[in-house]
Formats: structure tokens, sequence, C-alpha cells
């Protein structure tokens, strides 16, 4: 388990997974190796050299931090209004008595500032609490997304545990949903389970010791009883939720087939099928509650009478020794001996929405944490590389000598050797799971070589510089995804600086020009949800284009006509065909119309590569 | 790329206006309280123990905070007040049950009603209201809304209608009983947080929260762009400028969530201020002519009335995304039917024949400016039990050509017939169920195998779904599955292959006997081998329907009796297959224009 942290903090905390502020990017990680149940943890950075740091017991692994310094600041801050504003009322509570017995202005002034300031302090606990929860929700997010970005660098795929349709959701409503219950329902929480206590403590000093601390004994009951009340609620709450899950999803699963449903005229069954079910659903929900909600009439029972039943007696036992001004300001006290109960509610609608976040965002983070993070993943963009390459052999674009990479113990590649010179258009040929695809992340750098050296374009594609090795080459691959916004934003994500002529002329050049120009909006086009006005075909073109304008001299496609209709097919291999031949093309293909375009065909099996003989006609 | 934030920007002002330009909310609240009508009586009951656990509780604390000022000066007994004590606290405490429970009881059945009731407006009118126009927003979005409309059946009518009744009642009652000079300024103090608090910053905090739902919308579209657009995010080195970008949207979500919740923070303040003063003003103004006791019980009385106003805060604290909930519902509810049911149920003996006649279609576009012909003057006669194969790229318009036939939508111009007679002179469910298709998209439900096998015939028997199996092909694989046909088809289907699904969709389909078979690209995911089994299959059929064959490649055309090719919404040549070809189709898209006079002989 491998670790970024801040250089300063090293010898202090360990379980840190917070990416620091961007400015203080530490090209430090840590790791931690397991061994024979002990756990050491190293630093090393980015140059390779290590150092051990610390041993410790591994059995309580600590859980990845989601929340960060400021955040946990922000939450005590909340909760310290909380308190405050309650400390307030009690000063205001406190002089109403005295009012009762002096009537003095002295009083009856105090009370209102008390007042005043018991308002002001709440007022910004929501302020204060709703900005921190935005805040750190951003940090979240960019943690978050910045560990999706350097897993795709690092060629870790998360696919298969966290799927788009997985973290898209957790990077969105998750990180609302923890900041939510963190900054502003957790140390606002917190703050309202330490009134009563502050509540009785002031009684017990200011007022009556007997009274304060007698009640005081009486006051874990609080947390208690609030404990004991959601834990016999979760236990019921969980068996409804289960069955009100099962009948979500099934009314879900009617949404998303209603074309088919509607198509085939069963609309009127599923939708008799979805009103008896929830019926039904419902009716073994309210059995279940009947019983199990009889634990609120104890609790408030308990709060009722335990509380003010006891403080009245205390009181009554002891008002010889304390004004009436005194007894009234206890007796108006109590109501804030109840404040903890107005946080049940919010447990509900906020707490298990923010802990089953936090759940998956520690969960996704684990995942992502096997191995150190690049430095490179978070990098500014690499400055564009001279199109001349800078190797003393010019005319060689790609070099690949003795690369070998393997996926646990299965060797893909071994010893390949690869030399393409500049303006070669090769062909990649073989069938499917042998590693073709594997070649080309090598060479475009998301995947970090093993064994071997690959040069491409005059650049050194070593693991140590794979964002530079992917500014080396364009690539287009099967599917292209389309970003929201026009087609214009989507060209110059490759080159922001790019005109609208040289849009144009990359357009043209792909073959897709002359469609876009028959657009009523042009390059203003706007590609939104799924790009419905964009055929596969033609995104396929805009990623070709794309590829063209950013300037760089090496083209990877990944067949780049598998999913596309005849038309664009042909428009494709024509593009490819009449692109100037300072372009260097690497190509995977099964089409014979693609691999005609090919001056050199390679098979690669077995891990090798083999050069095809071309018979041309 | 400060241009495309000026693109979100128009796009989220687009998605508020959209919402805005919705019901009043009159209109809105009727509309909902028609729906979930049989929860009103238990909702009322539900209203009504919550005003009597509220009035208990006054009585509650006054009682204490009176009784023992009594005791104190000798003007009670303690045994007396505290059974009251006791005997209030139980009561409150079953009327808190009763109110709970009840509150429980409408909540999960506005939800079912809620739910049933979208479900039911919404399906009729599909295809149409899932094909276009912000599809996955509207289907995303809508079991969030029903859950927050829940929450206002749930959390806040019994709070805000038991604040305001007790809280009338007791300023009444005290300012009758005790007079107005006394209780005057606390009285002015309740009414504050009744009648100006909760309304006050409601406009501009639900102005807010429409920007702020806007703005988050647009922050999940560039996240989602960033996680599917990985490669080129990588690839282009985009990395920093992405998390910039998501930085700054998220400020912007930020900035218009603040204001709501600096409004929530004021009602908050001044709520608590009121009911400070309000307990004060009791002690200040009666204190030289009002009994001690009467003091005591009087200000906490005042102190303890602002629950009901704090009720009211939550409630406000949920009310701005729950209406804008409750509209977005009440659009996707209203949006109208595109097709109408025609007089005539479709019932043919034998397979009917089809024409399309100068058939021109736009797809209808979101903000109602005219969009671009998918068809324009198709015209195709398929004769009665003939198989038609209309070829073509992507977006050439044949599945729209096909989806008019099953009236998904209307054509703008020229007639569809079908055994002579225009297709909308039929009732929807009868045509569709004799013209049906199977597509390549996965359409199972999240149900049995057999239960999706009877979707569309709910009346066959095991033996005609084997049958039908046995057609399709995958009649063998589902004897070898442990629990054959009750085998669970999984979500979207995932319990079988891509191609066994496909099959299935296809047995469905023949299961229903239908005299048009529409099959839109459905070897997508066959080998030729299996291909051509089930071609044989449906050749031998006994049942011979019309079929119109949907494809963008031309494969297997023995069995075709026509072949129309299609580009941009227009044929561009029909013939026999014996005329046309990959090959002679590949020319046309060289040279269309030369192409189309010359092949298109076959009329």
């Amino acid at each position: 388990m491998c670790v970024r942290r801040h250089p300063r903090r090293l010898p202090h905390k360990s379980g840190d997974v917070f990416p620091p502020a961007r400015s203080s990017l530490a090209k430090f990680y840590f790791c931690r190796i397991v061994r024979d149940g002990k756990e050491d943890e190293y630093a090393h950075n980015s140059t390779g050299r290590t150092a051990y740091v610390s041993t410790r017991s591994a059995k309580r692994q600590p859980k990845a931090r989601v929340i960060s310094n400021q955040g946990q600041r922000a939450t005590r801050l909340v909760g310290a209004l909380r308190l405050g504003s309650a400390a307030a009322m009690v000063g205001a509570i406190a002089a109403i008595g005295r009012t009762l017995d002096s009537g003095t202005d002295a009083a009856a002034t105090t009370a209102l500032l008390f007042t005043a300031l018991a308002a002001i302090l709440a007022f910004s606990e929501f302020g204060v609490g709703g900005r921190a929860a935005r805040a750190e929700e951003r940090r979240i997010r960019r943690a978050l997304l910045t560990r999706q970005f350097a897993a795709g660098a690092d060629g870790t795929s998360l696919r298969n545990e966290f799927p788009p349709g997985r973290v898209i959701p957790m990077f969105n409503d998750g990180a609302e949903r923890i900041t939510n219950y963190k900054q502003i329902y957790w140390g606002s929480t917190l703050a309202a389970m330490m009134i009563p206590l502050m509540v009785l403590l002031y009684i017990g000093i200011a007022i009556d010791p007997v009274v304060g601390f007698t009640t005081l004994v009486l006051v874990p009951i609080i947390p208690l009883a609030i404990g004991g009340f959601m834990k016999l609620f979760r236990k019921t709450s969980a068996n409804s939720r289960k069955q009100r899950g099962a009948l979500a999803s099934r009314y879900l699963d009617a949404i998303r087939n209603l074309v088919t449903i509607r198509l085939l005229g069963a609309g009127d069954r599923i939708e008799a099928e979805l009103r008896t079910a929830g019926e039904r659903n419902r009716g073994a929900i309210m059995r279940l509650l009947a019983g199990n909600q009889v634990v609120i009439i104890v609790m408030d029972g308990i709060f009722s009478l335990v509380l003010i039943c006891a403080v009245a007696l205390l009181v009554v036992a002891r008002h010889e020794v304390m004004t009436t001004g005194d007894a009234l300001s206890i007796m108006l006290l109590t109501v804030l001996l109840l404040e903890p109960l107005q946080q049940v509610a919010g447990f509900f609608y906020i707490g298990m929405g923010g802990i089953a976040a936090q759940r998956e965002i520690r969960s996704f983070l684990a995942a992502t944490d096997q191995k150190p993070p690049k430095a490179d993943a978070i990098k500014q963009a690499p400055a564009p590389i001279p199109l001349v390459a800078s190797r003393p052999d010019e005319s060689v674009a790609i070099s690949m000598d003795n690369v070998s990479f393997g996926y646990d113990r299965n060797t893909v590649l071994s010893n390949v050797n690869l030399r393409v010179t500049r303006g070669e258009r090769v062909a990649l040929v073989g069938p499917s799971g042998v590693g073709k695809s594997t070649l080309m992340a090598l060479l475009r750098g998301t995947l970090p070589p093993q064994d071997g050296q690959i040069f491409i374009a005059g650049h050194d594609a070593d693991k140590e510089h794979m964002a530079e090795t992917r500014a080396a080459s364009a690539a287009v691959g099967q599917t292209t995804w389309l970003f929201t916004g026009t087609i214009a934003d989507n060209l110059r994500l490759a080159q922001p600086t790019a005109t609208d002529e040289q849009l144009w002329d990359a357009l043209r050049q792909a073959q897709v020009a002359d469609e876009i120009a028959g657009m009523p909006r042009g390059l203003d086009t706007y590609l939104g949800e799924g790009a419905g006005l964009i055929s596969g075909g033609q995104a396929q073109r805009i990623s070709l284009a794309q590829a063209l304008l950013s300037g760089r001299t090496v083209l990877l496609l990944d067949e780049p006509t598998s999913h596309v209709d005849i038309e664009s097919e042909s428009a494709i291999i024509n593009a490819i065909a009449a692109l100037p031949r300072d372009r260097t093309i690497v190509l995977i293909t099964h089409r014979p119309s693609l691999l005609k375009l090919a001056d050199t065909v390679y098979t690669l099996s077995d891990g090798q590569l083999k050069k095809e003989e071309l018979s041309r006609v | 790329m400060s241009e495309p934030g000026a693109q979100k920007a128009n796009s989220a002002t687009a998605a508020v206006g959209n919402e805005t330009d919705g019901p009043a909310l009159g209109t809105l609240l009727r509309w909902l309280l028609g729906i979930t009508r049989p929860v009103h009586k238990p909702l009322f009951f539900s209203a009504a123990c919550r005003i009597l656990n509220l009035t208990l509780d006054l009585a509650l604390f006054g009682t204490a905070a009176g009784g023992v000022v009594a005791i104190i000066t000798g003007a009670g007994h303690t045994a007396t007040i505290i059974s009251a004590l006791i005997a209030l606290s139980l009561i409150k405490a079953g009327m808190f049950y009763l109110e709970q429970f009840s509150g429980h009881y409408v909540a999960f059945k506005a939800l079912e009603l809620l739910r049933v009731h979208v479900f039911s407006s919404m399906w009729p009118k599909a295809p149409a209201i899932v094909s276009h126009s912000r599809s996955g927003d509207v289907l995303t979005s809508l079991t969030r809304d029903v859950d927050r409309i829940e929450v206002v059946y749930a959390h806040t009518f019994a709070p805000v209608v038991s604040a305001y009744v007790v809280g009338i009642g007791a300023v009444l009652a005290a300012g009758l009983t005790i007079g107005w000079a006394i209780t005057g300024v606390a009285a002015g103090c309740l009414a504050f947080s009744l009648l100006i608090v909760p309304y006050v910053g409601v406009g501009p905090s639900m102005k807010s929260t429409r920007q702020m739902l806007a703005r988050r919308r647009d922050l999940a579209h560039h996240v989602t762009d960033s996680v599917y657009g990985l490669d080129e995010v990588l690839g282009y080195g985009l990395e920093e400028q992405r998390l910039s970008e998501t930085d700054a949207q998220g400020k912007l979500v930020g900035d218009s969530s603040q204001p709501p919740r600096d409004w929530a923070g004021f009602r908050r303040g001044a709520n608590v201020a009121a009911s400070l003063i309000a307990s004060f003003s009791i002690v200040w103004f009666g204190r030289n002519t009002l009994s001690p006791i009467a003091i005591a019980a009087l200000a906490a009385m005042a102190l303890r009335v602002f629950e009901g106003p704090r009720g009211i805060e939550d409630a406000t604290g949920y009310l701005d995304h729950s209406l804008a909930a409750a509209r977005r519902l009440w659009h996707i509810s209203h949006i109208p039917a595109r097709v109408s049911d025609g007089p005539d149920t479709f019932a043919p003996d034998h397979a009917p024949a089809i024409t399309f006649t100068n058939v021109s279609y736009a797809y209808p576009s979101r903000d109602g400016s005219p969009n671009k012909n998918a068809l324009t003057n198709v015209s195709i006669n398929i004769p009665a039990g003939g198989h038609a194969i209309l070829v073509g790229r992507s977006g050439s318009g044949k599945s729209t050509l096909v989806q008019l036939l099953q009236r998904y939508d209307d054509p703008g111009s020229g007639s569809i017939t079908v055994g002579g007679q225009s297709t909308n002179c039929y009732t929807l469910n009868s045509l569709r169920r004799n013209i049906v298709s199977v597509s390549q998209k996965n359409q199972l439900l999240e149900t049995s195998l057999a239960e999706n096998l009877r979707l569309g015939a709910p009346d066959a028997t095991d033996e005609e779904l084997w049958a039908a199996l046995r057609l399709a092909g995958l009649a063998d694989e589902i004897e070898a599955m442990p629990d054959r046909l009750a085998t669970h088809a999984g979500r979207n289907g995932s319990a079988l292959s891509g191609g066994q699904a496909q099959r299935l969709c296809l047995a469905r389909t023949l299961l229903m006997k239908p005299s048009v078979l529409v099959l839109d690209e459905f070897t997508a995911n066959l080998d030729i081998a299996r291909e051509e089994q089930i071609r044989k299959a449906l050749a031998a059929w006994e049942h011979k329907p019309t079929i119109i064959e949907v494809t963008h490649r031309l494969r297997a055309t023995a069995d075709a009796d026509l072949i129309v090719v299609m580009d941009r919404g227009q044929v561009i040549a029909t013939g026999a297959p014996a005329e046309i070809t990959e090959e002679t189709i590949e020319s046309l898209f060289q040279n269309p224009t030369a192409a189309v006079g010359e092949l298109a002989t076959h009329k």
C-alpha cells in the first residue's frame, strides 16, 4: 500500500492518503509492506531512492482517510458554533431567571445580548457548514478524479471492480453526500450531544450542584437512548429497506424497458403488477413498523419522564437554597436537554446516505492505492514535443528493443523488436487476445514498460516519463468518446490554440468536413448527452481530426473502423491514405481494405512479431 | 477553455428556464393532491396526532415549570403535580407513536401512488417519450424526484399545519386569558416566526436552488466525460485542465448552494432569538402583576412553542428541492402523447402488404426549432408476405422508417398503409400486436426467462414457449440451464450472453406470431452459422409473416424479394437481390448521383 504524502509530516502520521494541496505535490510515496504480521513503511521518491520509515502491527489496517484536514477543521468549527449558540442560550435563560428575581435593566440587557449572540452563532453555523461542505466536496472530487486518472495512466484496470457506472455516481452524488454528512451534519450532531452536558455543568456550578450533578448522572441515558433507538430502528429499517429496494429496482427495471413494454402491449399488465407488489410490500413493512415503533413511546417517555420529572423533583427538593428565578432558569434549561433529539431525523436523511458514500469512497481509495500514483499522472500537460525527432537517427520514428511484457505469470510479449521509420505505415495483425492492444498501450504510454527499451519520436518511453510518452503520439481507438460541448471544443482538446481554419483543415483531412459543414451550426454543433447528432463513423473521423490537429507525427490506430458503417469506413480509409507521408502510422486491423494501406505488415503471435511478405498487385 | 464554460452556462439557463416555465404553484399542488388523494385521511390523522403531541408538550413544560414554582411557594402538592407530569409524558409518547406510524403509512403509500402514477402516465407515451429529448436525464432523476416528493408528504405537511394550529391556539388562549399587555410581545414573536420567517428569502432560495441543480447537472456531465473520455484525457495530457474545470464547476455549484443555506441560517437564528425574546417578555411584562407560577408556566411554554416554527424550518429546507422535483415530474407526466389510437382494430388473417408513400419525417427538436429531415419522400411497396431488406449506413433513416410503421410517431407528410389501410386507422395496441420488431438492443426485464417470453403473449403455454425457442435456436441452451424457463435473466439480461439475449428477444417476438416481422440488425451478436440456422428455421416456419429486415451490411439475401438502399433519409436504389449486391452498394456510395438513375429501375 503506497501513499504519497507531504514530506514535512513524514515522521508523524500514517494512513493519510489525501493528496496534499496542488502546490505541495511532493515526490514521495509511502509504501507499506506487510510481512509476518508486521507492516513496514517505506518512503521512496520518484528517483527510486527508498528509506525505511517505521514498523508497526499490520493487524489494524487504518481505513483510508476521506476527509481532508481542512474538512475536519470545518467539522469542529461547525460543532463549536452550535455549542456556542447553545451556551449563549444558557446565558440568556439564566438572565431571564434573574429578571424574575430582580427585574433590573441590567438583567434584561444581559438576556437580550445573549439572545443576539445565540442567534448570530446559529446563523453562522449554517453558513460555515454549507461553505465548508462544498469546499470539501471539491477537494474530494479532485482527489478521486486524480486517482482515476492515475489508475488509467498506470494501466491499472479499474473497469471490473469500478466501472464508470459505479465511479460516476461516487464522484458526483457520493462526494456531495459525504460532505453534507461530515461538514454540515456531523459536527452539529456531536455538539448537540454535548449540549445537555454543558447545560447541567452550568446548573451544577452556577446554580445548584445537587440538581446539576445528579441530573448529569442521568445524562448518559441520552446518547444510550438515541443509540438504542437508532440500533433498534436500524434493524427494522434494514429489513424494510431490503424489501423497498427490491420494489424500487423492479420499478426502475420497468422504466428502463418502457419501450419494450409499450410495444408488446404489456403496459397495463406491468402497471397492475407494480401496483399489487407495492401494496403487498407496503403491508408487510407497516406490520413490521407497528411492532418496532413501540420503541418510540419508550424513548419519548424516557426523555420526558426521566429528565423533566427528575429535574422538577430535584428542584423541589432543593428549593430552600435557590430563588424562584433560579428554579425558573433550571426548568427553562430543560428545553435544551432535548437538543440531541433534533438530530435523529437528520440521521436517516443525511447520515445514512453519507455513511454509505463514505464506505464506497473508502473502497475506491483502497483499490486505487495498490500502486503508488505516478508523479506525472497529475502534472500539467507536457509541452508539445518538437516535430523533429531529437534522436541521433532521425529516420527512426519508433523503435522497440527486446521489449517484454506480462500480466502476472502470463507473458504477452517476449523480446519484441520493432523498427518503424519516419513516414512508414505499419499494420499489426493477429488473433484477438494475442497482445496487439498491449503493444499499442506500451507505445501510447498507458502501460508502463517492464523490460526492454522503447523510443517514440526520439523520446525514451521509460516508466518515469509516461506523460511525455503519451505526448509523443496521437491515438484513435475503436470508439471515440465525444465530450459535452461543441465539435470545435472537442477538436481543441488536442490543440487549444487552433484557429477555425486549422480545425476545418484537420476535418477536411479526416474526410468529415463536408458533413459538418452541412450541419446547421457547423463547428458549433453542440454534442450533448451521447451526441445523438453524430454517427459513430463521424465520431471516429472527428477523433482522427483531433489526432491530426495535435501535430503529433506518430499516429496509433486501434481498429478505427470496427464499429462504423460502410461509408464511414471508406471515408476513414481514404483519409488515412491521403495523409502526408511525414506521419508515421501504426495500425491494428482485420480489414483487408485497411491492410492495403500498410507498407509493412507484422503478425503478432506467441509474443513475437513476424514480418509478413506483402504481395502487391 | 472559457468558451465551453459559456456554452454550459447557456445550457444551464435553458434547463432552468424549462423548469420555471412549468405550471403555477396552485396547478402543481392540485395535480399532486389529485394523485395522493388516498393518503389525505391518514395525513390529516397524522397532523392531528402531531397537534396533540405539541399541545401536550406545551402542557408538560408549562406544568413542570409552573408546578415547581407552585410547590416552592407552597401553592401546590408535589404528588399531584408529579403524577400530572407522568400522565402527560405517557399520553404524549402515545401521540408521538401514532404520529410516526401514520406518517410512515403516508410516506410509503404516497411513494407507491406516485410511482404507479408516473409509470402509468409514461408507458402509453412510449416509445416517443424515451427515444428523444433528454431521455437519460429524465429516467435517472425520476426515482430521486419521486423520493423527494415523498419527503413532503412524510415530513412537511404535519409539522407545518401543527405549527400554525398550535401556535395560533396558544397565542389566542394566552392572550385572551392573561391579557395582551403581558403576552403581546411573545405573541408578536411567534407571529414573526410563523408568518414572516418561513417566507423571507424563499424566492431567492428557490431561484438559487434551481441554478444549483442545473450547475450540478453540468458538473455531472463534465465528470462523466472525464471518466468515459479517459483515453483522450490521458492521450492529450488534459488531466490538470480537466481537474481545474471540475473545480471551477464545483465552485459554481458551491456559490449557488450558499444563498439557501444562508437563508436557512437566518431562519434558525431568527427563531432562536424570537423564542428567547418571547420567554423573556413574559417575565419582564408579567413580573409585577402576574403570579410567579403563571409566569414560570407561560415562560416555559413560550420557549417551547417555538418547536413549531423549527419544524417549519426543516420543512422549508426540503421544500425547494421537492417543488423542483414535482415540477419535473409534472413535465414528464404532461408531455403530450405524439400518437393516438385510430378507430379500428387491426386483425389481419394473412400477412399484409405494406406501402410507404412519399414519407417525410423530422424528429421533434428540444427547443421546437425545425430539425433536419430524417426521411425525405420515401416510397416503398412491400408485397403481402414479402421479405424486404432495408440497407444503409447508420443514420440513413432505415430504423426511423420501421419505427414509423409501428407508429413511434406519425410522418410529417406522406402515408403508410398496411393491408391497404393507413396505419393511423388502427388502435395502437392492435397495430403493434401485429407488427413486431426485434432489434439489436437487449430488451429483457429483470425477471424469469418465461416471464420475459410471455411479455407480448401472456397466455402462451410452456409448449408454445419451447416451440418459439426452437425456432430462435435457443431451446437446447435453455434445456441445459438448471432452472430452464425459470432461469432469471438478470439485470438487462446479464445472466445471458449477448447472442442468447438476442435470440430470446427473437423467440419472444415469434411467440406473438406477428403478421409483420421487423428484424432490425437482429444478427448483430450472432455468428454466421447460427444466423444461417435461424434463417433456415424462419423460412420453414408455418406462419408466414411479411418480413422487413434492417441491416447495414448485405449478407444473406437469398430469401429476400426486395432490397432497398437508403442514404441520408432517402431511397437511393431499389431492386431484386440479383440486381443489388454489396459491390453495387459500394459503387453507389463512391458515386451516388450517377448511380441512382441507373439502378432505381425496380419500382
